[in-house]
């Protein structure tokens, strides 16, 4: 009896914490759908209207999404292949190698996440001195390891891989290479998984930074392609939120089939090795 | 007994230890030469502006010593109302983020629920939108007259903007919304380590399972949710571009939504174009973060603890 | 140790192709210095690359297209970015030293900022500028000028000359003249204008305008002089104009006939399309918002003349920063691209309102009416007004100071704030920012 009222509560509260996810996307697909006239009413109107298409025509003659779109992807899936790499590596090292002054290495490694977000003109002398504004590489190339990828595989590394199955590994005289690349990054796949979608996301959502350095239509990414709109038009709401829509659902294809298996690997999988 | 020999590396050629040294440094080396070309220049070029009196357009830059450093802390309510800002949003988007995903991930960790991919995903959902996105959506939910949040909660004409505390609530709303999914999934990650036998042996013993919540889920989280709590307060303290894209580049006609890094950010870009003034508020924001990540550290260990 | 070597292997593909993304992407950048070659050849008549950074929707980049099919040895590299982006980006470049366009966008607002770095800039008058400036009008080249006028900035592109819009039917409803003499010869000063605006508020209950913000905006820039004077000196406590703006502006938000609605929110093209205020100060650009934003409004506005005198809002021109390495042949491109045919061209396509006088008096313009303002003659209207339009001095702090006064009032209008007390909290400000 009591249990069942318990059950019940937990089943209202995660359909309601679920309807409270969801909604926003059902408002932005709702709002795409109206005319900015329509939108614009109290009570706000919650029904899909038939302008979809005309919105998605109007802002793709705004904004160049294809090339924006392209050049995301370029940015977003090489920032985030070469973290997965090198901030496992680091954390590898640092989690399971014995070496002098690595206690030191990683507090230095974690220090430099507090510090402050600073003003970006030195960065932006840096990356010009390189030649590198309109450039993708302005984007990529500062950021293809970071501390924070650092310090949350060595997280993940710590919890799920026991230093006696490195030990193993060297016993059978693996190299260090070969125990990383054998050993760790099997059991380490749940947490891998975790940082790529968190690098993605960032790399994805960025637009302060790929706003000051690239200026260049051939350029520009997705985030700044939806920021466009929001000046072309001034505050065309149906025209901004269309954007933000079309640039969200590749996202969602992307990862509604990717996040399931990500999620049910981070919940069940990992931490058994 | 291996492990043991293993803290007292010695450093003979081709030996395990050498070997482990040489690739420790090697595998570390990568994020050294990207932070010492991207990362230091700026830090300690931000020190050397900080000490002048520079805008970019302006007059010459002139070296004013520590007067940026004496402005800020002693003659700038602006600064402080952003330091009070950011904390009063912090506060009202960390805590109940953090709850809630805490339960949701107890809740989604229990035997009986059913169909738990489909609510792990819903819940997850946000995440996966840009802040860019998040802020426009809401910016429409939010609208003073035709918003839905109005329209649901009867305030019609509620301007959710100017008010500087109902601002922070639909700043910390969209924090929430978009971050709670991400730490369920972490805790759920967590809840895994936690032996079965814990609640086993509890259940005898005849908890039910709130107290179990209480007394073994938390307590047994404690590094887990320190992690999320240190990673909540430094993107808490660099809130920016939510109040950016919902207010404006001050946060609003009396700043009520300004954060320091907005604050800062505006110093530099706004229409004042003080670049010497911004590096020394993010020197002070660097000081304030830290002394705020290890209070942070200090009060979860110690509370969880007991 | 085999597959070590496989995804290094893989690393460098990835890399390499992430590499030869970036690098085609880089053949079309112009950034004015040496370094292109690599990519592609060059044809041996010597081809002048200029950079163009601008704003979207200014009607410049079909230009573009033409001047270069006729000017084969000219390649004109089109940039545009977000209106802010763009600015803070110039900013950025400028600080930086590098990254530097050919010829640079600045609006108004901006430029009265920049001003203050005059060596960060190209003087038009060293490159042939005296013999176009008289095509322009005379305040529009002033606001351009330094402040002994022997050096210029930019080349002026639009101008927005000002024009009062109103609703016939709320003005009708409130028993008051609709027709655009009439109202104009009604509401003559400021006082008149409260005055009607208490009568419109009474019978009908609507408010007379939008905010207090846009009257403080619009009364302010009928002031000859406003925050500094020319040597840059803060007259905010002094100037008693200012200080009257303020007063007149708080009072008709505290006498209720401002709507409370921000400029450019979704409240406010609801209240330009549904009626829900009566007035509305427009620059020769809003038209084309309105009609875009608020297309139910058609039919309902009508356009009479600014109380007291005409005004400018916005407007913009085109820099060439001292960086760059063609600055004759950028101010050729220039100086072609905003004569006043092409302004012509650009109106026509565009509605942006030409800066060049010569054609005012075209029939085009002339007979330029507009079915969404009930036929009136739009095109005379602001045609007079801009050439009514007399020069103020702003100084590189003006935005500075104009945020902290413009905020003051929004304080009061949607805060229930006190004026004076906000007043004085504007000035502490001020003197805080400025130092």
């Amino acid at each position: 009896m009591k249990n069942r009222t318990g059950r019940l509560i937990s089943y209202i509260f995660l359909i309601i914490s679920s309807l409270v996810s969801i909604f926003p996307f059902y408002w932005m697909f709702a709002i795409s759908t109206n005319t900015t006239a329509a939108a614009n009413k109290f009570p706000p109107k919650v029904i899909p209207g038939d302008q979809f298409f005309t919105n998605v025509q109007n802002a793709w003659e705004n904004a160049d999404f294809i090339t924006a779109l392209f050049n995301t992807l370029i940015v977003a899936g090489t920032i985030t292949i070469s973290q997965l790499f090198f901030c496992s590596l680091a954390a590898f090292a640092l989690a399971r190698l014995e070496f002098k002054g690595r206690k030191l290495i990683f507090l230095l490694i974690v220090s430099t996440m507090l510090l402050p977000p600073a003003s970006p003109i030195p960065l932006y002398m840096i990356v010009s001195k390189f030649d590198w504004i309109n450039s993708l590489y302005a984007v990529i190339i500062p950021f293809l390891v970071g501390a924070f990828g650092v310090f949350l595989m060595k997280q993940f590394i710590e919890s799920s891989i026991h230093p006696e199955l490195i030990e193993s590994a060297k016993m059978d005289g693996a190299r260090n290479f070969q125990t990383y690349y054998r050993i760790v990054l099997p059991i380490l796949k749940p947490g891998l998984a975790t940082l790529a979608i968190i690098t993605f996301m960032g790399v994805w959502n960025d637009f302060v930074w790929p706003s000051i350095v690239l200026k260049e239509q051939s350029v520009q990414t997705l985030q700044l392609a939806v920021r466009g709109l929001q000046n072309a038009y001034n505050r065309d709401t149906a025209l901004i939120v269309t954007g933000a829509f079309i640039t969200t659902l590749p996202l969602l294809a992307i990862f509604i089939p990717f996040s399931r298996q990500f999620i049910a690997g981070l919940a069940e999988g990992s931490v058994k090795g | 007994m291996s492990t043991k020999s293993n803290k007292k590396p010695r450093f003979k050629y081709g030996s395990q230890a050498s070997r482990d040294a040489l690739s420790g440094y090697l595998y570390v080396a990568p994020f050294f030469i990207l932070f010492l070309t991207f990362g230091i220049f700026p830090i300690f070029y931000n020190l050397y502006i900080s000490l002048f009196s520079w805008k970019l357009f302006g007059a010459e830059p002139e070296f004013i010593g520590l007067q940026n450093y004496v402005w800020l802390l002693t003659d700038d309510p602006t600064f402080i109302k952003a330091v009070v800002n950011t904390f009063s949003i912090w506060i009202i988007s960390t805590l109940p983020q953090l709850f809630i995903a805490l339960v949701l991930a107890y809740v989604l960790n229990q035997g009986f629920v059913k169909m738990k991919d489909m609510f792990r995903m819903a819940i997850f959902m946000p995440f996966i939108t840009s802040i860019l996105a998040v802020t426009i959506i809401f910016n429409s939910l939010f609208s003073r007259d035709f918003g839905l949040i109005n329209f649901i909660l009867g305030t019609a004409g509620l301007d959710w903007k100017i008010d500087r505390f109902l601002s922070h609530i639909a700043i910390a709303t969209m924090v929430n919304w978009r971050w709670v999914g991400y730490n369920t999934i972490i805790y759920m990650a967590g809840l895994q380590t936690i032996g079965k036998d814990l609640y086993e042996a509890a259940t005898i013993d005849g908890a039910n399972k709130i107290q179990q919540f209480f007394y073994i889920t938390i307590p047994q989280l404690r590094p887990i949710i320190l992690f999320t709590i240190i990673m909540s307060s430094i993107g808490g303290m660099s809130l920016f571009i939510e109040p950016l894209v919902f207010l404006d580049l001050r946060g609003g006609s009396h700043n009520q939504g300004l954060t320091m890094f907005l604050y800062l950010y505006e110093t530099a870009f706004g229409t004042k174009y003080n670049v010497g003034y911004s590096a020394a508020i993010s020197w002070v924001m660097f000081v304030i973060v830290v002394m705020f990540a290890l209070l942070n550290w200090f009060i979860t260990t110690k509370v969880i603890k007991d | 140790m085999k597959r070590f070597g496989l995804i290094l292997m893989s690393l460098m593909l990835l890399f390499s192709f992430a590499l030869a993304a970036c690098a085609t992407d880089e053949g079309g950048e112009g950034t004015t210095d040496e370094g292109n070659g690599t990519t592609t050849p060059e044809p041996d008549d010597e081809v002048i690359e200029l950079t163009f950074q601008n704003i979207p929707n200014t009607g410049l980049d079909v230009l573009v297209e033409q001047y270069q099919s006729e000017n084969p040895n000219i390649k004109i590299n089109y940039q545009e970015a977000e209106f802010a982006d763009h600015h803070n980006g110039l900013v950025t470049a400028m600080a930086a030293g590098s990254g530097i366009p050919d010829i640079a966008f600045v609006e108004i607002g901006f430029l009265e900022t920049f001003k203050g770095q005059q060596n960060n800039f190209t003087n038009l008058y060293d490159l042939g500028a005296k013999d176009a400036t008289g095509d322009y009008l005379d305040w529009k080249i002033k606001q351009a000028e330094n402040a002994d006028g022997s050096f210029l900035f930019g080349l002026p592109t639009d101008i927005g000359p000002m024009a009062m819009a109103y609703r016939t039917d709320i003005f009708e409803q409130a028993g008051l003249p609709t027709d655009p003499d009439e109202v104009s010869a009604l509401i003559t000063d400021w006082e008149k204008f409260v005055e009607v605006g208490k009568t419109v508020l009474e019978k009908t209950g609507k408010p007379m305008t939008d905010s207090g913000g846009t009257i403080y905006d619009t009364m302010v820039g009928q002031l000859t002089e406003v925050y500094f004077d020319e040597n840059n000196e803060l007259l905010l406590e002094t100037n008693a104009g200012v200080k009257e703006a303020y007063d007149r502006a708080t009072a008709m938000v505290e006498a209720g006939i401002t709507a409370k609605v921000g400029q450019w929110s979704p409240e406010w093209n609801a209240g330009i399309n549904d009626g829900g205020f009566a007035t509305l100060m427009a620059p020769a650009w809003m038209m084309n918002y309105m009609k875009s934003s608020a297309p139910d409004g058609a039919g309902n506005w009508n356009i009479a003349q600014m109380p007291v005198a005409s005004g400018n809002w916005g407007g913009s021109f085109l820099t060439i920063p001292a960086a760059s390495e063609h600055p004759q042949a950028a101010y050729d491109f220039i100086e072609w691209l905003l004569s006043v045919d092409n302004q012509y061209e650009i109106f026509k396509a565009t509605g942006n309102f030409p800066s060049t006088p010569g054609i005012y008096d075209k029939p085009e313009i002339q007979d330029w009416t507009d079915e969404y303002f009930q036929g009136a003659p739009v095109g005379q209207i602001y045609a007079e007004a801009a050439e009514k339009v007399v020069p103020v001095y702003f100084g590189p702090d003006h935005q500075t100071v104009n945020t902290a006064v413009k905020d003051a009032i929004n304080n009061v209008e949607n805060n229930d704030a006190d004026p004076q007390a906000e007043w004085d909290a504007a000035i502490e400000r001020v003197n805080r920012e400025l130092r």
